[in-house]
């Protein structure tokens, strides 16, 4: 015998797909942008560090260095300056970051062809992308002269030779483009100090530092990820259409169950039913279908993102994309999201039904019309 | 007296014409009787009804249910669940429940849970007690009416009402129905106010009354 007083056939069904794929194309989406900013975030950091203080002196910032080693937070100090970096008549514009070579290899998590171990008086480590355009190897010996044409008591640029002790690998923000690491003190400049430092670790429980402005990773490259901030809200409003147009279809299918079920309503307000309780049959039946619908596609996008984190199921070629398989992250605050404006839209348009619902009216059933 | 009304009248406009159906009802019915009331189709017999039962509201008058002047109340939902009940010319009976289920339809939206005991002694007294668990498609004309008293008086209602209550029967589950009313009215002490064009079931009424050009004239 039929017991679903508020059965809706195939309307429900195509209202359940729509929210459940709403639902699920929206985390996972959310999920693979995720990924990709966190790789990201993970590939700036090896190269920028977690923040970074732009006015740096090892002198009189002895207090500041004594804080980060008692703290167990990491630093590098470094000069950077752009240079012109040239081997027989091929010439590029490159960012060189002087660094202290003892602070290197620790702090600076590169991406090396060879390994090595340390950077030296004499040496220079450049970017892959660089050494393929100017056809650099390993090895290789080249010049290097400031931008600035600072020059020697004979009038002529400083021009330091220096060897490419090894390549890195590191394609975020263009950066083995034009990122070339050295030692300080290496090149011409024998008084230059390091004017900048990069710190990693948490710095929350010894901020405010005294007369200092720190910068994240992420403001230091503010534009980049703004946009991939932008980029994932403009997915999950676009990919929420979805669930809008399924809310439509839902509010049809309660504005169609409604209409069909007039006549039990009108019983059911003669017997002392008040029109809110009614409607609040409806809604909860809404309710009930919408999130049935989204929290299955949450649970289907979940499962989705740890079979694919396990066992890699969408590989990816890694000279284009980094990574050798499509990274997905989860975010609980997007699954919040998701959660809170799907019932906030579902609440909107299971309502619109229940302006029927007040029209309803038990004398019909008295006057026997229904 | 459990019910009383004074000068009921009710206009209806349809366009530009205005229609006054009921033009001052006057009557009162003590507990435990029955008021049959009759009238030409159209002379406004479920319009009274309607007022009677919180359905509609007069355009004045004063209408007083068990104390309850109808005019201070502001919850008529309230108002009917606990002190009317109501029996159709049709059952309207809720298909996709159950007979228990449709019985129970006004102590649920009392918010009450069903006194199990009473609601078996029920069944038994309208021997339905073997169609607890049937649904309304299973029954017969004269069961489900049966079902629909019992669901009107199940929330033990200060008054019934009822609209042709028989208009939908064969003759010998009309004369069972009649015989029904009577039984309840006097095992129950229940009041009824029933319009009826049967000239069976007027005949039962403690007080007859015909609706004739928009007043009650008592036979």
């Amino acid at each position: 015998m039929p017991r679903n007083m508020l059965e809706g056939g195939m309307i429900n069904i195509i209202s359940f797909v729509g929210l459940f794929i709403g639902a699920a194309s929206i985390i996972l989406s959310v999920a693979v942008l995720n990924g990709f900013q966190g790789i990201l975030e993970n590939e700036t950091k090896k190269i920028y560090g977690d923040y970074a203080i732009n006015t740096f002196d090892y002198a009189s910032d002895k207090e500041l260095v004594d804080i980060f080693e008692k703290n167990g937070i990491q630093y590098a100090p470094y000069y950077e300056e752009e240079f012109f970096i040239s081997k027989n008549k091929k010439q590029s514009l490159v960012n060189v970051k002087s660094v202290d070579s003892s602070k290197f290899k620790n702090f600076y998590d590169l991406e090396l062809f060879s390994d090595s171990q340390d950077l030296n008086h004499g040496e220079i480590i450049i970017g892959k992308s660089l050494a393929d355009r100017m056809d650099f190897s390993i090895g290789d010996s080249i010049s290097i002269y400031s931008t600035n044409l600072n020059m020697s008591y004979l009038a002529m640029p400083y021009i330091q030779q220096l060897v490419i002790k090894d390549i890195f690998k590191n394609r975020i923000l263009r950066s083995d483009e034009f990122l070339v690491f050295a030692v300080s003190k290496d090149y011409h400049f024998p008084d230059k100090k390091f004017t900048d430092i990069e710190i990693i670790g948490n710095i929350d429980n010894i901020i405010p530092l005294p007369n200092k402005k720190i910068v994240s990773w992420k403001e230091r490259n503010k534009q980049l990820f703004d946009a991939t901030e932008i980029e994932k809200k403009i997915t999950f409003f676009t990919l929420f259409l979805i669930i809008v147009v399924a809310s439509f279809n839902l509010s049809s299918s309660v504005m169609q169950i409604a209409t069909k079920k007039t006549r039990e309503m009108a019983i059911l307000s003669t017997f002392g039913m008040s029109k809110n309780n009614i409607s609040g049959i409806f809604l909860v039946y809404g309710y009930l279908l919408a999130v049935t619908a989204i929290l299955s596609g949450i649970l289907f996008a979940l499962l989705v993102i740890f079979l694919q984190n396990t066992f890699g199921i969408f590989m990816l070629n890694p000279d284009f994309y980094l990574v050798s398989k499509l990274p997905m992250v989860v975010s609980f605050n997007d699954i919040a999201l998701l959660l809170f404006y799907s019932i906030v839209i579902i609440g909107l348009f299971a309502t619109l039904p229940l302006m029927l619902i007040k029209k309803i009216s038990p004398i019909q059933l008295i006057n026997k019309n229904i | 007296m459990i019910l009383s009304a004074r000068n009921i009248k009710k206009t209806f406009k349809d366009g530009d014409k205005t229609l006054q159906v009921l033009k001052g009802v006057n009557f009162d019915l003590d507990k435990g009787n029955i008021l049959t009331i009759k009238g030409a189709s159209g002379s406004g017999k479920s319009t009274l009804l309607s007022l009677l039962g919180t359905l509609d509201q007069p355009d004045s008058g004063e209408i007083v249910i068990n104390n309850n002047n109808l005019k201070t109340i502001n919850n008529y939902d309230s108002i009917r669940n606990k002190h009317i009940g109501f029996v159709f010319q049709f059952h309207n009976l809720i298909a996709e429940l159950n007979i228990v289920e449709n019985v129970t339809i006004p102590t649920l939206i009392a918010g009450k849970n069903s006194d199990s005991d009473y609601l078996n002694k029920l069944f038994e007294y309208f021997d339905l007690s073997d169609r607890k668990k049937s649904f309304p498609l299973d029954l017969s004309g004269g069961e489900k009416q049966r079902v629909s008293v019992m669901r009107a008086i199940i929330n033990k209602p200060s008054i019934v009402i009822a609209d042709e209550p028989t208009g939908n029967l064969d003759e010998k589950n009309a004369i069972k129905m009649i015989d029904l009313f009577q039984k309840l009215k006097n095992d129950f002490n229940l009041t009824f106010v029933i319009a009826t064009h049967d000239e069976k079931v007027f005949s039962i009424g403690d007080k007859k009354m015909n609706l004739y050009d928009g007043t009650l004239i008592e036979l």
